[in-house]
């Protein structure tokens, strides 16, 4: 799927007759010198965002709700040179199950992505990998690979256009092993598509919002949104709500039983980037 | 996933089919005696993995004969449950013990035990030899006996057997192999499971009597005769709820 988009984003790149926006973001043909590559860029849950500066991220989920008690806490590192970038970022696991409180480790994610753009949109492609550091993490938020032991890679694709709004779109392909327990399948694979919007409501304030398909994944439909505050310039503090409308309807592979409107998940993020 | 496997039997020449439920089993069985004292409980889960690194939930939970629960740590092999208590086993001690199903919600692990394991079995240290049950097979006309223990040397030759109060005189009993079993059962080590006993054909001619069994000059225990094959008996008893 994100190779169709690559494509057709390529094509519209060459025959475009769209208006660049008023933006640094427009075509040029030295990206490394005319996108400005960097600072908070908008991003929602699923669609981390194109463009990121170097900086950390430190970040708080919950799911909260009659079938939530897990939370994960994590920080992670950026670090871009021109038009390439990397991340890396330690998630530490915290939850409850029947025999008590569990915390560990859960999957150390990073990820390495290279900036492309066209006449009007400015994207990045590239791979996410992950692999489990812990151990007994026998649990997850709302993706598979966010604490669940397993490792894993997947292939993605993200663009931003600038409209009014500005317009995301996130497509991931990949594998995930996992160890076989229930209900996580012992190898299997993903498919991710999600679109958003971010726009700046007033001064530093902005609102974003995401909605999201994904297969094989324990919560397959969601919606997000939430709001971002520029605390100073470089510095964002954002509050997402993940509501899991796959899991409601009973679509999740990881419930026997639909739960039911049972749970959200409320993410917290404070990202410094330069 | 299921399974099968054919296994052509000397009585009959009978196909059998091994089902992962087959494969799911309790040791000891229930009403088994004679467990060492350093003895642990297994439960085989018959092909459902379960992490080794989790600290389980109280999975299998025990009892002595006054109901206090008995403390133990509980580890994973492959499909089995491992159940070891932090101190051994008492003496001449009986005990229950129950494979308990965790309840299943929220972001975490599913854990599915066979439903045909859940339940209570007992199980004594002592090494009192008793029977657990008594089959007629109508096929081969044979009566077989479960004990409680494996057999010593002594043992065979003190078992006296009687029907409304007649003594099976000209009943020639032999210990039956394991592999006339049906289905294998593997055990811990120092667990020597129990013995079976059966008679020549037609020293009964049907189920549904009572058959007394005495050990020499030990107080008799009286039994029903049911009409299943021996093999049937033992998976009903490997599977506890006795």
């Amino acid at each position: 799927m994100w190779m169709v988009l690559l494509a057709a984003a390529l094509a519209q790149d060459a025959g475009s007759n769209l208006e660049p926006v008023e933006s640094a973001r427009a075509a040029s043909p030295d990206l490394e010198t005319v996108i400005p590559l960097g600072g908070n860029a908008p991003a929602v849950h699923r669609i981390r965002g194109v463009g990121h500066g170097s900086g950390a991220t430190l970040s708080g989920a919950w799911v909260i709700g009659e079938t939530g008690g897990t939370g994960l806490f994590s920080v992670g590192g950026r670090y871009r040179e021109g038009r390439y970038a990397t991340s890396v970022s330690i998630p530490l696991v915290i939850w409850d199950g029947s025999e008590g409180r569990t915390v560990s480790f859960g999957n150390l994610q990073a990820d390495a992505f290279m900036a492309v753009s066209g006449s009007n949109w400015l994207g990045h492609i590239g791979v996410e990998f992950f692999t489990n550091i812990g151990e007994r993490t026998y649990t997850w938020l709302n993706r598979p690979d966010d604490a669940w032991p397993g490792s894993g890679v997947l292939a993605v694709w993200e663009m931003q256009i600038d409209l009014p709004v500005t317009v995301l779109v996130r497509t991931a392909l990949g594998v995930q092993g996992a160890r076989g327990f229930d209900p996580f399948p012992r190898a299997f694979p993903r498919a991710e598509l999600a679109l958003g919007l971010d726009r700046t409501l007033v001064g530093p304030l902005g609102f974003y919002a995401e909605a999201a398909g994904a297969w094989w994944d324990p919560s397959p439909l969601e919606l997000s949104s939430g709001f971002r505050v520029d605390l100073v310039e470089g510095l964002r503090l954002s509050t997402t709500a993940v509501l899991p409308i796959g899991v409601w309807a009973g679509l999740s592979p990881a419930f026997t039983e639909s739960p039911g409107v049972s749970e959200f998940t409320w993410w917290v993020r404070l990202s410094a980037a330069r | 996933m299921r399974i099968v496997a054919f296994l052509i039997l000397l009585s009959g020449c009978t196909e059998l089919t091994i089902t992962d439920n087959d494969r799911a089993y309790i040791a000891p069985l229930a009403g088994q005696s004679g467990l060492p004292l350093e003895g642990s409980l297994m439960v085989r889960t018959g092909g459902e993995r379960l992490p080794t690194d989790l600290g389980l939930p109280s999975l299998i939970a025990v009892a002595d004969a006054e109901g206090s629960p008995v403390s133990g740590s509980l580890t994973v092999d492959r499909d089995a449950l491992l159940f070891t208590p932090d101190q051994p086993w008492e003496s001449d001690a009986t005990y229950t013990w129950s494979l308990v199903q965790p309840a299943q919600q929220g972001h975490t692990l599913q854990i599915r035990l066979p439903e045909h394991l859940l339940g209570t079995a007992t199980f004594t240290t002592s090494q009192t030899l008793r029977p657990l049950a008594a089959s007629f097979d109508e096929v081969t006309r044979e009566t077989c006996i479960v004990f409680s223990r494996s057999f010593t040397f002594d043992d065979r030759e003190l078992i006296l057997l009687s029907v409304d109060g007649s003594r099976l005189d000209d009943a020639v009993i032999r210990l039956t192999p394991e592999q006339d079993w049906l289905l294998p059962y593997p055990l811990l080590p120092g667990d020597l499971g129990v013995d079976i006993l059966c008679t020549d054909p037609d020293v009964l001619t049907g189920p549904n009597v009572q058959l007394e069994v005495q050990r020499g000059t030990e107080p008799p225990w009286t039994l029903e005769v049911t009409d299943q094959p021996i093999g049937d008996v033992i998976t009903t008893l490997r599977r506890g709820n006795y």
